[in-house]
C-alpha cells in the first residue's frame, strides 16, 4: 500500500480528527467545522485532505462509519472513534506533548 | 493497521467495488450539499451558494481520486493496470507468447502429472480413513536364514493376536490380507480382488458404509466366523446392474457362499491404494486359503497388521510394547521366534522401512519433471531477455518518461506471471489428458482415486506456476531496469550489442547440461529394463496366460485330478487362438516354488549356489508352451508316465553348478521318497535354458523339472497342480474370456479360477518401476532436447539479427558463406560443449544415487555418455545451423542499407 511519509502536518491532522471525534460522532463537514472551532480558526481543513485522511483512518481501524441523517435531513456518513482509535488518540497526544515540549525547549534556548 | 481490517477493506474494495464507489460519491456530494446549506443559512442565494460550495470543495472527482490514492486498493488498481498492459503487450507478439506458454505448459504439465503419482504413493492418506495420522502399519524384523535380519510387513495370525493384546498403546489393532479370488462359478465366473479382514478392520479405519453395515467383531464369533461380505461401490454397481439392493443377497466367492451385509463408499480401498472388490472376514476363509492351522500356526507368515495408536502414545513406546507382546507370545510356542521386533510405519504402504521401488522410481521421475521445468524456465528466461533487448527502446522511453525502475520490473514480472498462469492452465489440461492414461498404463494398481484432479494437485500446480514465473522472470525483470538511458536512446537500436547476451549464454549452457542429465537418465532406464527383461529367460512372456486353479477344493484323488487337468487342457486347446497349454505345480514369476536339497540324496551343494535346487513338476507340454529351449538331451514326452523309468530335466544353472565339467545328461538324480522309501534314481534326460524363478534381480537359481505324472510329492503332502500355462498365438489378453468359458465347461465345479497374462504376474510387476522410468525419462529427455534446441536456436537467431551488419561486411569483403556460417555455428556448438561437459559430470554423480534401481548398467559407462553427448551436440549444430544459414542468405547490400 503506498503511503506518503508521515510528516508533522499529516500527524497533526490525524490528531486533530481523532480529538474532534472523541466527543461525539460527526460527518465530514462536522469534523472540519469542529476542528476550526477547537483551534479557533487556526486550522482550516480542506476536503482534499480531510476525506483521504478519514478513509485511511477507517481502514486502519481507528474509525468506523455509519450512515445517518444530518440537521438538514440529508443522508450523511458519520464517523466515530473505535477502541483502537481511542488508544491511538492517547498515543498521538503523548507524542504531540513530547514534540511541543521539545520545540518549546528549542525556542527558549535561543 | 491490523491485518484483519486490512483484509476486510481489501475484500470490500475488491468484491463490493461498486458499493464502495457509490458510498464515496454519496458522501462527497452530501459534503458539498451541506456546505451549500451553510452558505444559504449565511444569506447567499441558492445559485450563489452552489457555486461557492463547489469552488470551495474543489471538484468531487478530484476528491475521489485523492481518497482512492490513500487506500489499499491502490495496489490492486495498479496490478490490474499492469495485467491489462501485459496482456496487450503479449498479444502484440503472438509468436513469443505461444512459445513461452508452450514451454511453461510442458514444464508445469509434467510436474502436475508426476505429482499426482507421488502424492498418491507417499503423501495422500487412503480415502475415508479417519485421522490417518494415528494409524500405523506394523512391520516385523526377524532373523533370516543367512544369519542377518529381514523386515517384512507380513506375519503369522497368532502374532497379530499378540499385538492386538497390547491394548495399553493401541486403541485398536486389525489384520488384513489382500488376495485374488473368483466371483461365481463356471463360465460366468469373474476374478475379484478380495481383502480378508479381521472384525476390527473397519472400526479401526473409521469409514462409514454406504449401505448396510461393515464387517465387525460380531462376525468373528463362533469357531469359523460368519460368511458375510462387504462389496466395493464398483462391484455393487457392476454385479447388481447399477442400483438393486445387494443386502441379503448370496454370492459365491471362491470356495463358499457369502451373504452381502454392506457396501463401502466410492473410492474406499482400505489402507492400500490398490482397488479392492470385496471384503470378507479373515476367520471364515483363512483355513480354506492358507491351509489348516492358518489361524494357529506361528510358522505361516501371511497377514498384515495395522494399529491405531491411543491418543498421546508415542510410536516408539507402542513399538516397544508390541515387541514385548510378540516375544512373549512366541516364547510360549516351540517354533516361535523370540528375536522378532515390531516396527511402526505410516499408513502409506510405500513409506515402509524400505521405500518401495515404484515410490523411489516415481521420486526420480519427479526429479526429472523438475529438471524439465528448470529447462523450460531457463528457456523462457532466455526468450524474455531477448525480448527485453529487442524492446530496449520502448523500455528506455518509458524510463525517460518517468516510470520508476521498480514499477518497470514489476510490470515485466506481471507479464511473466500472466504467461505462467496461462501455461499452468494448459499444463493442467495436459496432465488431465496424458496423466490419467499414463498412470493407468504404468501404475494400474494405484486405483482410480489417484487419477482425479484433486485440490492438492491444483494447489501444487499453482505453486509450480508461481515458482516457474519467479525463476524465469526475475533475471529479465532486474536487468531491464539497468539501462543507460542516454546511450540506449542515442544508439537507436543500431548495432547495439546488448549486455544480456552473456546471461542468455549461461541459460543455454544450463539447459544443455540438464538435458544431458535427462538423456543419460533415459539411457540408464532403457538399458536396465532391457537387461532385466533378458533375465526372464526362456519364457515367451508376451504370449503367455497364467491360469490359477483351486483343484484341491474339489477333494479329488490324484488320478482324478490328473484326468480333470487333462480335460481342461483339451478344452483349452480347442479355443481359437490357443497354441498349447500345460499344467504345473509352480509358476515362474508367480509362485516362489519349493526347494531344497532335502529331496535330492547324495549331492553336495556347490559353493556357487546359495539357494535351491528348486523342484518344478510340469506336464510334458511345458517346455513347448513356455518357450523354454532344451539345450541338451531331450524334453519330457507322454511316455514319461507313472510306471515308466523316472526322469528329470535340469536347468542350465544346476547343470553347470553340479556338473561343472559337463556330462549331466545320463547321470542320476536321487530323489527321496516322501513316503519314506529309499531314494530313487531319476535319470537326467536333458538340460533346459534358465528361467527366472520369482525375483528378477535375484541370482539365478538351480532347479530341475520332473514329469507331473511321476511326481509323488514332497514334504509329506502330495502336491496337486494348481496352475495352467496357456500359450496364445497372438495377444494373451484377447483370449481371456474364451479361456474362461472353456475352463468353465471343462471343470464347472472349480471354485476359484483366475486368469491373467504372465506380464501381470508378481515377478513381472518388478519391471513396472523401470517402465515408468523409461517412459517418463524418455519423454522428458525428448522435451529437454526440443526445449534446448529452441533455446539455442533462439539465442543464435537473436545474435545473428544483432550482427547482421557485421556479417554483411564480412561477406561483402569476400568471406565465403561457409565460413560465416561456421562462425555462427561455432558459437552455438561452444555453448553446447560447455553444457555437455557440465552435464556429464552431473549425470555421473546423480547416476550413482540412482544405482539401486538400475540393473547391469553403470552411469559412468563411456559408450552411454558418448551417445548422449553426440545426440545433444548434433541437435545443437542443427539448431545453430538454421539461423546461421538465414543470416548468410541475406544480400549484403540490402542488409547494410537496412541499417
Amino acid at each position: 500500500m503506498p503511503s506518503k511519509p508521515t510528516n508533522l502536518l499529516q500527524g497533526t491532522l490525524d490528531l486533530l480528527i481523532l480529538r474532534a471525534l472523541s466527543l461525539a460522532p460527526l460527518h465530514g463537514l462536522g469534523v472540519a467545522r469542529r476542528v476550526e472551532q477547537i483551534t479557533r480558526g487556526t486550522f482550516l481543513v480542506k476536503p482534499g485532505s480531510l476525506f483521504p485522511a478519514l478513509h485511511r483512518m477507517e481502514e486502519a481501524g481507528w474509525l468506523k462509519s455509519s450512515w445517518g441523517s444530518s440537521d438538514n435531513n440529508r443522508r450523511a456518513k458519520y464517523y466515530e472513534l473505535t477502541k483502537a482509535g481511542r488508544a491511538q488518540l492517547e498515543v498521538e497526544t503523548a507524542e504531540w506533548g513530547r514534540i511541543s515540549q521539545a520545540i518549546k525547549l528549542v525556542l527558549r534556548a535561543t | 493497521m491490523t491485518g484483519l481490517t486490512w483484509l476486510a477493506s481489501l475484500w470490500r474494495n475488491l468484491f463490493h467495488r461498486t458499493r464502495v464507489e457509490r458510498d464515496l460519491d454519496d458522501e462527497l456530494h452530501t459534503y458539498v450539499d451541506q456546505l451549500m446549506d451553510e452558505k444559504i443559512r449565511g444569506g447567499m442565494s441558492p445559485a450563489e451558494a452552489r457555486r461557492a460550495a463547489t469552488m470551495e470543495a474543489g471538484g468531487v472527482e478530484q476528491m475521489k481520486e485523492e481518497v482512492r490514492d490513500a487506500m489499499v486498493t491502490r495496489t490492486w488498481d495498479l496490478l490490474r493496470r499492469d495485467v491489462r498492459h501485459a496482456a496487450r503487450s503479449l498479444a502484440r507478439s503472438p509468436g513469443f507468447t505461444l512459445v513461452a506458454v508452450l514451454c511453461l505448459a510442458l514444464g508445469i504439465g509434467a510436474n502436475t502429472t508426476v505429482f499426482g503419482v507421488v502424492d498418491a504413493l507417499l503423501f495422500r492418506p487412503p480415502a475415508h480413513v479417519r485421522d490417518p495420522g494415528s494409524v500405523v502399519r506394523v512391520y516385523f524384523t526377524r532373523a533370516d536364514r543367512e544369519g542377518g535380519y529381514a523386515t517384512s510387513s507380513i506375519t503369522n495370525y497368532p502374532n497379530y493376536e499378540d499385538v492386538a493384546g497390547s491394548t495399553g498403546v493401541f486403541a485398536q489393532v486389525a489384520a488384513y490380507w489382500p488376495t485374488q479370488t473368483t466371483l461365481g462359478r463356471g463360465p460366468e465366473a469373474r476374478p475379484v480382488q478380495a481383502s480378508l479382514v479381521s472384525g476390527s478392520f473397519f472400526p479401526l479405519l473409521g469409514a462409514r458404509p454406504l449401505l448396510g453395515r461393515f464387517i465387525g467383531p460380531e462376525d468373528e464369533r463362533g469357531s469359523a466366523g460368519d460368511h458375510v461380505a462387504v462389496l466395493s461401490y464398483g462391484l455393487w454397481r457392476r454385479a447388481f446392474s447399477g442400483g438393486g439392493s445387494p443386502l441379503g443377497a448370496t454370492l459365491r466367492i471362491g470356495r463358499s457362499s457369502y451373504t452381502v451385509i454392506g457396501v463401502a463408499p466410492p473410492g474406499f480401498t482400505g489402507p492400500d491404494p490398490a482397488p479392492v472388490d470385496v471384503w470378507l472376514p479373515v476367520r471364515a476363509l483363512a483355513n480354506d486359503l492358507m491351509g489348516d492351522g492358518a489361524l494357529t500356526s506361528r510358522n505361516s507368515y501371511w497377514i498384515n497388521v495395522l494399529g491405531r495408536l491411543r491418543a498421546g502414545v508415542a510410536p516408539a513406546s507402542a513399538a516397544a510394547a508390541a515387541t514385548m507382546a510378540l516375544r512373549r507370545g512366541n516364547a510360549a510356542d516351540a517354533h516361535g521366534d523370540t528375536s522378532t521386533t515390531a516396527e511402526l510405519y505410516p499408513i502409506n504402504r510405500d513409506r515402509g522401512p524400505k521405500m518401495s521401488e515404484r515410490a523411489r522410481a516415481s521420486l526420480w521421475v519427479a526429479a526429472g519433471a523438475a529438471a524439465v521445468l528448470l529447462i523450460a524456465c531457463a528457456n523462457l528466461a532466455g526468450l524474455l531477455l531477448a525480448r527485453n533487448a529487442a524492446r530496449w527502446r520502448e523500455l528506455a522511453v518509458r524510463l525517460a518518461l518517468g516510470a520508476g525502475r521498480s514499477r518497470l520490473a514489476a510490470q515485466l514480472l506481471v507479464e511473466t506471471l500472466l504467461l505462467s498462469a496461462v501455461g499452468g492452465g494448459f499444463g493442467v489440461a495436459l496432465a488431465l489428458w496424458g496423466g490419467g492414461a499414463l498412470r493407468a498404463a504404468l501404475l494400474p494398481d494405484i486405483g482410480p482415486a489417484a487419477t482425479v484432479l484433486s485440490a492438492r494437485v491444483l494447489a501444487f500446480t499453482a505453486a509450480t506456476a508461481l515458482v516457474a514465473a519467479g525463476l524465469s522472470g526475475i533475471l529479465p525483470a532486474l536487468t531491464a531496469g539497468r539501462a543507460d538511458l542516454a546511450s540506449s536512446l542515442k544508439s537507436a537500436g543500431r548495432s547495439h550489442t546488448p549486455r544480456s547476451s552473456r546471461g542468455q549464454s549461461v541459460l543455454v549452457v544450463a539447459q544443455v547440461a540438464v538435458t544431458l542429465v535427462l538423456l543419460v537418465g533415459a539411457e540408464l532406464f532403457v538399458g536396465s529394463l532391457k537387461n532385466l527383461e533378458a533375465r526372464v529367460g526362456g519364457l515367451a512372456a508376451d504370449h503367455l496366460l497364467v491360469v490359477t486353479t483351486d483343484a484341491e477344493a474339489l477333494g479329488l484323488g490324484k488320478a482324478d485330478i490328473s484326468l480333470l487337468y487333462e480335460r481342461m487342457r483339451d478344452g483349452l486347446k480347442r479355443v481359437p487362438g490357443v497354441e498349447d497349454a500345460s499344467a504345473a505345480v509352480f509358476m515362474p514369476l508367480s509362485s516362489s516354488g519349493a526347494c531344497c536339497l532335502d529331496n535330492v540324496a547324495g549331492l553336495e551343494q556347490p559353493a556357487s549356489i546359495t539357494s535351491g535346487p528348486y523342484i518344478f513338476p510340469v506336464g510334458p507340454e511345458w517346455f513347448g508352451t513356455a518357450g523354454t529351449k532344451i539345450v541338451e538331451g531331450r524334453s519330457f514326452t507322454a511316455a514319461d508316465r507313472v510306471g515308466a523309468p523316472m526322469v528329470a530335466v535340469l536347468n542350465a544353472t544346476m547343470a553347470r553348478a553340479y556338473w561343472p565339467r559337463g556330462g549331466a545328461v545320463g547321470k542320476c538324480l536321487n530323489l527321496t521318497d516322501p513316503a519314506g522309501g529309499a531314494a530313487r534314481c531319476a535319470e537326467i534326460v536333458g538340460v533346459a535354458e534358465d528361467v527366472v524363478r520369482i525375483n528378477l534381480r535375484d541370482q539365478r537359481d538351480a532347479g530341475y523339472y520332473v514329469p507331473l505324472d511321476q511326481f509323488t510329492g514332497s514334504y509329506g503332502a502330495p502336491w496337486t497342480p494348481s496352475y495352467l500355462l496357456v500359450r496364445a498365438t497372438g495377444s494373451p489378453s484377447a483370449i481371456v474370456s474364451a479361456v474362461r468359458r472353456a475352463l468353465g465347461d471343462a471343470a464347472p465345479d472349480m471354485p476359484d479360477v483366475t486368469i491373467q497374462p504372465l506380464e501381470d504376474s508378481y515377478g513381472w510387476l518388478q519391471l513396472r518401476p523401470l517402465r515408468l522410468g523409461v517412459t517418463m525419462f524418455g519423454a522428458f529427455a525428448i522435451l529437454g532436447l526440443v526445449l534446448a534446441a529452441v533455446g539455442i536456436y533462439g539465442l543464435l537467431s537473436f545474435l545473428a539479427s544483432r550482427r547482421t551488419a557485421e556479417l554483411a561486411v564480412r561477406m561483402a569483403l569476400g568471406a565465403p558463406a561457409r565460413r560465416v556460417r561456421w562462425l555462427m555455428v561455432r558459437q552455438g556448438l561452444r555453448l553446447a560443449v560447455v553444457g555437455a561437459a557440465i552435464g556429464v559430470l552431473c549425470a555421473i554423480a546423480l547416476g550413482r544415487a540412482l544405482a539401486s534401481l538400475l540393473y547391469g548398467i553403470s552411469p559412468s559407462n563411456p559408450a552411454l555418455l558418448a551417445l548422449a553427448v553426440m545426440v545433444l551436440l548434433g541437435i545443437a549444430v542443427a539448431a545453430s545451423y538454421v539461423p546461421a544459414r538465414r543470416a548468410t542468405r541475406l544480400d549484403p547490400s540490402i542488409a547494410l542499407r537496412a541499417e
